[in-house]
Parts: C-alpha cells; sequence; structure tokens
C-alpha cells in the first residue's frame, strides 16, 4: 500500500538558489530583448522603397515580428515561473519543480526533485 | 525626329535599401545574441535533433533547448534576408548611377546614337525590374536554409587577422556575402572596428550595434542623435547616407566611448582629411 503524502512536506528542488536567480534573470533579460526586437522589426523603414518592395517588406516583417513577440512573451513566462522569497523558490508540488528544472541551464537537468 | 524617352524614375532607392538593411541588422544583432545564451545553457547537440539520443525527451522538454532551435531558425532567416536587403542596396548604387549616364546621355544624343541610347534604356530597365523581382523574392518566399556560413571558423579567423590589415582586405574580399553579413550581425563589434574591412561594411556592422545598444546605453543615444543630425545628407556619389560610422566602442576610454564618423567614404575618396576632439 502506498503512504498517504504527507500535506506539510515541503518539495524543494536541489539547485543552488544563485543558479535559479541567474536563470530567472536571463529569462527576464531576453524576454525585453525579444521585446525591443519585434517593436523595432515591426517599425522597420520602407521608406524610399517601390510599393511591391514595401508589401514584401511587411509580407516579410509581420510573421516575423510576430514570432519574436511570441517567443518573448514564453521566454517572460519562463521568468515568471521563479517565484523567489527569502533566498528560496517557492514550490507548490513536484509537477512545478520539475518544470522549473526545464528551464535551468542543461547542466542542472539531472538536479533531484526532493520532498522533505 | 522621335525622341529617346529618359529612363524612368529609380521608386526604390539607395539610401531606402541601406536604412532597411540598417534596421533588420540591429534586429539580427539582438536575435543572434539572445540565441547565443540560449545555445550557451542548451542540450549538447541542441541544433541537431538527432544528437538528442539518450536524452531525447528531456531535451525535447527542456526550455532553453527548444528557445535556442526556434531563434535559431529565426536567425538563419534573418541572415538570409539581410543578405538580400545588403545586395539589393549594392544594385541600386549602380543602377542609380548607370541612369544618371543614361539621363545624360538622352540631353546629349544625336540621330545616329539613338537606338542605341534606346537599347541601354532598355537593358538598364530589365535591370532594376530584376533587382526588384530579386529582394521581392528574397523576403517572400525566405526558405529555411540549409548550408548556413560556419561563423565560429569565419570569426576564428578574423580575430586572427585583426592586427594584419591588408591581409584581412584581402581575405574579406574572398568571403561571399552571406559569410560577410553573417560575421556582422554575429559579431559587429569586430567587423565595424576591423582596419582593413571596407569603410562601407564597417558602417553597416556599427550601425547594426548601434541599433542594438540603443535606449540602453547613453552613449549609443549620443551617437544615434549625430547621426540623425546629418540623415539630410546624401552621398552625391552614391545616394546612400553620406556619413559612415566607421568606429563604434561605446565603452572605450573608461566609458566615455569611442566614434569614429566619416563623411563620404575614404576608401575611395580622392583626398582624406581627420579631425579629432582632444
Amino acid at each position: 500500500m502506498e503512504p498517504t503524502p504527507d500535506p506539510f512536506a515541503v518539495i524543494e528542488l536541489d539547485v543552488p538558489y544563485a543558479v535559479l536567480r541567474e536563470a530567472r534573470d536571463r529569462w527576464a533579460a531576453a524576454a525585453d530583448e525579444l521585446d525591443r526586437c519585434w517593436r523595432r522589426l515591426a517599425r522597420a523603414s520602407t521608406s524610399g522603397l517601390s510599393a511591391a518592395v514595401t508589401r514584401a517588406v511587411e509580407e516579410f516583417r509581420d510573421p516575423c515580428a510576430d514570432e519574436l513577440k511570441a517567443l518573448g512573451g514564453q521566454a517572460q513566462d519562463h521568468a515568471d515561473a521563479f517565484v523567489l522569497y527569502g533566498g528560496q523558490v517557492v514550490l507548490a508540488d513536484r509537477e512545478q519543480a520539475e518544470r522549473l528544472r526545464a528551464l535551468l541551464p542543461w547542466a542542472e537537468h539531472a538536479a533531484q526533485v526532493v520532498r522533505r | 525626329m522621335s525622341q529617346v524617352v529618359a529612363p524612368p524614375p529609380m521608386d526604390s532607392t539607395p539610401l531606402g535599401a541601406q536604412t532597411l538593411g540598417v534596421d533588420l541588422r540591429g534586429v539580427t544583432v539582438s536575435v543572434k545574441d539572445v540565441q547565443a545564451w540560449a545555445a550557451s545553457i542548451a542540450a549538447p547537440g541542441w541544433a541537431d535533433a538527432s544528437g538528442w539520443a539518450g536524452a531525447a525527451a528531456e531535451a525535447h522538454a527542456h526550455a532553453a533547448t527548444c528557445f535556442a532551435r526556434r531563434l535559431d531558425v529565426l536567425e538563419a532567416v534573418l541572415d538570409r534576408v539581410v543578405t538580400a536587403a545588403d545586395r539589393f542596396e549594392d544594385r541600386l548604387v549602380r543602377l542609380r548611377q548607370w541612369r544618371l549616364d543614361l539621363v545624360a546621355a538622352c540631353a546629349t544624343v544625336d540621330d545616329a546614337g539613338r537606338a542605341e541610347l534606346r537599347r541601354r534604356i532598355a537593358a538598364w530597365t530589365r535591370a532594376y525590374a530584376a533587382a526588384e523581382a530579386e529582394i521581392v523574392t528574397a523576403l517572400c518566399g525566405v526558405p529555411v536554409d540549409v548550408d548556413r556560413p560556419d561563423t565560429a571558423r569565419l570569426t576564428g579567423e578574423l580575430r586572427g587577422l585583426l592586427h594584419a590589415p591588408v591581409a584581412l582586405a584581402a581575405w574579406w574580399r574572398r568571403l561571399s556575402r552571406r559569410e560577410q553579413e553573417a560575421l556582422t550581425t554575429e559579431h559587429p563589434e569586430l567587423v565595424g572596428n576591423a582596419d582593413g574591412i571596407p569603410v562601407t561594411d564597417r558602417d553597416e556592422a556599427n550601425r547594426a550595434r548601434l541599433a542594438h545598444d540603443g535606449g540602453r546605453l547613453a552613449n549609443a543615444d549620443d551617437v544615434q542623435e549625430a547621426l540623425d543630425d546629418y540623415a539630410p545628407l546624401i552621398d552625391p556619389a552614391t545616394g546612400r547616407a553620406l556619413t559612415e560610422l566607421i568606429g563604434y566602442q561605446p565603452t572605450l576610454h573608461s566609458g566615455d566611448g569611442g566614434v569614429a564618423i566619416s563623411f563620404g567614404d575614404p576608401d575611395i575618396a580622392d583626398q582624406v582629411s581627420a579631425m579629432s576632439r582632444a
């Protein structure tokens, strides 16, 4: 018979806090950079170009900017997934811990999720 | 006696293509920056899904690995488009000069030369249409590139030649336009400040890096402001912007920065005078 999970147990990810904070900051920086990127691309100049070239620039620019925007949003979601408080990462359950582990550098991909 | 109709005006101008190239390169530099970080923390063999054997499921779930691959596709697309924009700009510079010659010829042509001049104008019209068609095709039907320049190898070679301008100039000339553009957006800080690389290529690299730095470094904003002040000045020889940003090192001199701007292209000028602020 499976033991009943302890409702007061704490889920921890066996990764140094500095690594978690660095990962969150880098995802946030990537989000900011990609946000700037899509806005800059969306404003890419078509002045001094013929109507046909302008249309082609727009056809290229818009989906490309959308992709950058989507990637920026994804990076921001990843950054937001790190809830850091008082020198610790706050984890609700094993699923969240595993999700967070997938956002860390590959060197941490085997980090243990432990229940204490 | 029928007159010769002058070639039609160019709806796309060298300056328009140059400005588009600057904008696209700035975006590409930033995308490469983020992609390089994602790749640095991705699973080994991130660029090739077959290299994920053994840890494939984990790698597929690894956010930075998926992110690096997705950005890499975008990077390849941007590299292709930047190269196409650069080629378009060069072609427009040549077409503009060709057109000016034809317009001048129209004013002086005699009866015997009319047929030949019409033939030359028709050739110009076809060449202009071909240049437009090429950039439109490149923008609309960008294929995913399977044969991309090896920027890591090229960067190593470039670094090895940084203090040998003559050798660097010869090496740079041997590169394809795609290789040059890939290096320009991967390492604008190297290309933009390397003696031996043509001024127009250095300008492209430095403007790309300037666009990347804009809003983050006060020095970058100051340089952009200075370039904007001179933006209305067009080089009569090429139709491109008169100013060339031939040196841009925003963190040089303990953060004061170092910048070199030329008016016209000193690589092809008969005479060059230099001024520097003490």
